[in-house]
């Protein structure tokens, strides 16, 4: 145990000082400060939504011109065209009043628009963003004008269903404003912070043990201590420094909140739920200590750190494939595959935190995820220990996948 | 009593057999020899000897029993693969590396100051290992070798890039703590540093001990009866009682017939009015001895295949 506390007192002070460390411990909380910095007093006069400070062209954006050669289009209403679209008798005026700026362009309606449904965008300069709105507002103002001018009927296509939901399980009733991006931003952060947190925990790992082999140390190590008080020595240093550099993350993650909370009102009314800073911990620390010891298992085999970098991508697919479907868990995040992924033990660390971003889960199901955890974590660590003896570690054979879980499964 | 006794010792890995059959004793206050060609299983003898690999068959005694945890922090091993952490600075790195051998704060803070300055280190103590030269790190992972005053030390070309003053320095040092009653046990491919410093070794080649003993032992066996002179004139022809007389170089080998000794064809030489600048006995180098028995061990182990 002394020996595990040496090489952790090494690992981990060594890794804490290196400046990159340093630097990333503060950049990556300080590069999205700035920005909410920046929008917060851009903002401070004018409570604008997100979409339309990052989409104001000019501080008064002109108007759009609607040529109608079809004749379908004879009302304008400013409901529905907020004075974004305005109608042009014809072509050649049209052209005039963009020469004069007093439209930023005009839409050209084709006289066999119905049959070829052709729509002409004349504009001097192109912005992809601004275009999509305003092409949006054209198709609702032709949809309404199809409709006969019937507002209600309009409004009815437009929004056909009005679900009142009523809840059986208050506890994981979805409650969520559907309105609001924060519905979907916090769950996504919040699942990518976890992602990568454990993710560089775990490269941390594969980088310890091949930093050995590379500088040659482990031949000198080995004379020293066994090889798996190195390991867990290891395990604690770099799980503590990633411990640290989470709760920096989040701690920036929750200023900025708060902060932009004040300012943007796309934020206001957001609150990160306090069970997930609960159950944050526990989760990372388990969830690390798999993916940790697999990196250091084939730190341990791969020749060098190159190799090993390498090899390690198979081991991270399970952590990806929860982000390839982060969307349908946010979506439904107490449907039966969110509800699997986030027990699960190779997925549950990251799925679990995206559940409890989002709101409440049942204590049972939280409890049983770490309890599979936990399992999980002293079947790897005792699979892992079958790799990190002295004849693998200092071997210099190639990494070889095959060996590598034949080793982990059955032993040597 | 012996500090290390290693009987019959064997390790294969996969198909390869790296030892098949090693045995050496190694006694305190002498500088042991552990030689072999590249590939001989010196390596591997000797992680098993330091307990990191175990071997197939046989036994390894250190200070009177099998090793334990308190034996390996009164090992010092300097490998063949030099290690130290480049990125670290050499103080800390040396700290951390006796703090793992048993060593407290205190000791480190009064013993590394006397080693650094000792191997001239102590103006580089705070940079980065990569930032020394090749011969600083060797002096380096000496130190870390040392430091914790071992009793037995493991050394695997400790000359290795060093220049002559250094290796003079790390000459006496051996020296020195041979004379105070350390195990040295020492590889390396610098015969000449062996002829000088070891007291006994042993030779091992396809993982088996080929030649053991004292250094003198192993010379006397391999002594021949030829004669070194150097002389101002040329030799004749016939010098009777000579076998064969070659040229090398400024010397000339002479091979007596019979049971000519030393004596008898020194005094022939001078009956002659041969004028003579040397003469001496021709003692075999250790190189010479080390290829020959290389060679002949190889013959007989592909005879054996």
């Amino acid at each position: 145990m002394a020996k595990v506390r040496k090489v952790f007192a090494f690992e981990f002070f060594n890794l804490i000082s290196k400046k990159s460390f340093i630097l990333s411990l503060i950049l990556v909380p300080l590069i999205p400060s700035l920005l909410f910095f920046v929008l917060g007093r851009l903002n401070q006069d004018q409570t604008q939504s997100l979409t339309q400070i990052f989409t104001s062209e000019v501080a008064n954006p002109l108007p759009i011109g609607v040529v109608d050669q079809s004749g379908l289009v004879s009302d304008y209403p400013s409901w529905l065209t907020r004075g974004e679209l305005i109608e042009v008798v014809d072509e050649a005026a049209a052209r005039a009043q963009v020469e004069q700026n007093q439209i930023e362009g005009f839409f050209l309606i084709a006289p066999d628009y119905l049959e070829s449904g052709k729509v002409t965008f004349i504009k001097p300069e192109i912005n992809m963003v601004t275009e999509i709105m305003q092409q949006h507002t054209l198709d609702n103002l032709i949809n309404y004008n199809l409709m006969g001018q019937d507002q209600e009927l309009y409004l009815k296509y437009t929004n056909p269903v009005n679900f009142n939901y009523n809840f059986v399980n208050e506890q994981t009733a979805d409650k969520r404003d559907q309105e609001s991006p924060m519905t979907m931003l916090v769950p996504y952060l919040i699942t990518m912070l976890f992602y990568m947190v454990i993710l560089i925990g775990a490269a941390f790992m594969i980088n310890a043990v091949g930093k050995d082999k590379d500088n040659k140390t482990i031949e000198i190590l080995m004379t020293s201590t066994n090889p798996i008080e190195l390991f867990f020595g290891k395990l604690l240093a770099y799980g503590s420094a990633s411990l640290l550099q989470l709760l920096a993350w989040a701690g920036a993650f929750v200023l900025v909140s708060k902060i932009g909370g004040t300012s943007l009102s796309f934020m206001q009314g957001f609150d990160i739920p306090a069970s997930l800073f609960l159950w944050a911990i526990p989760f990372f620390a388990l969830g690390y200590m798999i993916y940790g010891s697999l990196m250091a298992g084939i730190g341990a085999m791969a020749p060098n750190i190159r190799e090993g970098n390498q090899s390690s991508f198979i081991l991270m697919l399970p952590l990806m494939f929860v982000l390839m479907n982060i969307f349908q868990l946010i979506d439904k995040p107490n449907g039966t595959f969110t509800v699997f992924l986030s027990l699960f033990p190779l997925t549950s660390p990251v799925t679990m935190m995206t559940r409890l971003s989002i709101g409440q889960v049942p204590l049972w199901q939280i409890l049983l995820a770490l309890l599979l955890l936990v399992l999980f974590v002293i079947l790897t660590i005792r699979a892992v220990a079958n790799l990190f003896s002295s004849q693998t570690l200092l071997s210099g054979d190639k990494f070889n996948m095959k060996t590598f879980f034949r080793t982990l499964f059955v032993g040597k | 009593m012996e500090t290390i006794i290693v009987k019959n010792i064997a390790k294969s890995f996969g198909k390869t057999e790296a030892v098949k059959d090693v045995s050496f004793k190694v006694s305190p206050g002498i500088i042991f020899g552990l030689l072999g060609p590249n590939g001989s299983g010196k390596t591997t003898s000797i992680r098993i000897l330091l307990d990191i690999y175990q071997p197939d068959r046989g036994t390894v005694e250190i200070l009177g029993g099998p090793m334990d945890e308190g034996k390996l922090n009164k090992i010092g091993y300097l490998p063949e693969e030099r290690g130290l952490y480049q990125d670290v600075e050499v103080n800390r790195c040396l700290t951390y590396l006796a703090t793992l051998k048993g060593m407290s704060k205190e000791q480190i803070a009064q013993r590394l100051p006397v080693w650094l300055e000792r191997f001239d280190l102590t103006a580089h103590q705070k940079k980065k290992n990569k930032e020394l030269s090749k011969g600083m790190q060797q002096k380096a992972q000496l130190i870390a070798a040392l430091i914790h005053e071992p009793e037995i030390i493991i050394i695997d070309e400790p000359f290795s890039a060093l220049d002559p003053v250094n290796t003079q320095l790390v000459k006496d040092l051996l020296i020195e703590l041979r004379n105070q009653g350390k195990t040295i046990v020492m590889c390396t491919h610098q015969m000449n540093q062996v002829e000088m410093l070891c007291d006994r070794l042993v030779l091992i080649d396809h993982g088996q001990v080929l030649l053991e003993g004292s250094l003198e032992e192993v010379r006397e066996r391999f002594a021949s009866n030829q004669i070194l002179i150097q002389s101002d004139n040329p030799l004749p022809q016939e010098i009777a009682g000579v076998e064969s007389i070659v040229k090398e170089g400024l010397h000339y080998r002479l091979t007596p017939s019979g049971n000519l000794t030393a004596h008898d064809l020194l005094r022939e030489l001078v009956r002659q009015g041969i004028n003579l600048n040397t003469f001496q006995v021709a003692v075999p180098s250790l190189d010479e001895i080390f290829i020959q028995v290389v060679k002949e061990g190889r013959n007989d182990h592909e005879q054996n295949d």
